[in-house]
């Protein structure tokens, strides 16, 4: 499996995109978590993160101008919760 | 098959000259279901196969010669929804079957026609399924025009609705689509390229949210079991 850093979370009953900045994270066991299918692993793997590092994304914002990954960081993109 | 808890594993079977598959499956209730295409005198012959879980065993339970390599398909309750086709001269018939796993039987529900001679017509590219309508991605082409449209409808086959996807035409491309997934008003697209986007649907139009490119891929963790989870996870590579 290929390592992967930015994860977004798209919760469809709140309409919540919620970005997840892992850069710099050494533990990248917790991204295994990414490949199962249980919502309650899910939602444990967003509560595992430092809570610095979670960001609930401006689905207005994004709807004006849509992002890639060049663009996506927090001080660019992000609504912070 | 591997049990995780126990870590025993178990040969269910064997699936004799195996070409190609989709990928997908669908589980309802003890059993999954899958298509694979397998090579019978030098034809491609469709065939759906069913793990039962609790007995453990492999087993066919449909066969049929197909237009169509790679079958897509979803669980609905206790039916599969799939994308097939058939042609016959130059008219290529894309379709949305049915197939009922208590009896066996299969039903068509939607089909479209594309002309493969005057390469006009329009075609089923891929299908989901979310909160109990069947969702279509097609493709329309005509000598002067090519379009992508998601169609909404009924679980019995009635169209309800159309949803317009030209903010995505010139993201997406000409590329065949790898993913189509929807999860209530948001729409997730991926060509074979890798690129793929998140969308939105308001107002019977999709808005792209995020967009993944062929160096930096946007890819989603989805679950095979039907209701989806309501967190979906998208992931850069």
């Amino acid at each position: 499996m290929r390592e992967s850093r930015e994860l977004i979370l798209l919760d469809t009953t709140n309409s919540q995109l919620v970005y997840l900045d892992v850069h710099g994270d050494k533990d990248y066991s917790k991204i295994r978590y990414v490949m199962t299918d249980e919502n309650n692993m899910i939602v444990s793997l967003l509560s595992d993160f430092n809570k610095e590092k979670v960001y609930y994304m401006d689905i207005n914002k994004l709807l004006q101008s849509p992002i890639k990954k060049e663009t996506l960081s927090p001080e660019n993109v992000i609504y912070i919760q | 098959m591997y049990d995780i808890a126990t870590k025993k594993t178990t040969n269910l079977g064997r699936i004799i000259n195996y070409k190609l598959s989709s990928g997908d499956i669908s589980i309802i209730n003890n059993d999954v279901f899958y298509y694979v295409s397998v090579d019978k005198n030098g034809y491609l012959q469709n065939c759906l196969y069913k793990v039962d879980l609790m007995s453990e065993k492999l087993k066919q339970v449909q066969s049929e010669q197909i237009y169509m390599s790679k079958v897509y398909h979803k669980a609905v309750d206790d039916h599969i929804l799939a994308l097939k086709a058939m042609r016959i001269e130059n008219m290529q018939t894309f379709y949305i079957e049915s197939y009922n796993t208590t009896n066996n039987k299969s039903e068509l529900l939607i089909e479209k026609n594309f002309d493969r001679g005057t390469n006009t017509g329009e075609y089923i590219v891929y299908p989901d399924y979310s909160n109990g309508d069947i969702y279509l991605l097609t493709r329309a082409i005509s000598y002067d025009r090519k379009a992508y449209c998601i169609e909404v409808y009924s679980s019995t086959g009635e169209i309800k609705n159309a949803i317009d996807c030209s903010a995505i035409e010139s993201i997406i491309g000409d590329t065949a689509i790898a993913r189509f997934n929807v999860f209530d008003d948001y729409i997730y697209i991926q060509n074979l390229s890798g690129v793929a986007t998140i969308n939105k649907i308001i107002e019977n139009k999709i808005h792209p949210l995020v967009i993944g490119t062929y160096d930096h891929r946007l890819d989603i963790a989805r679950s095979s079991r039907a209701p989806q989870p309501n967190v979906i996870i998208l992931f850069f590579s």
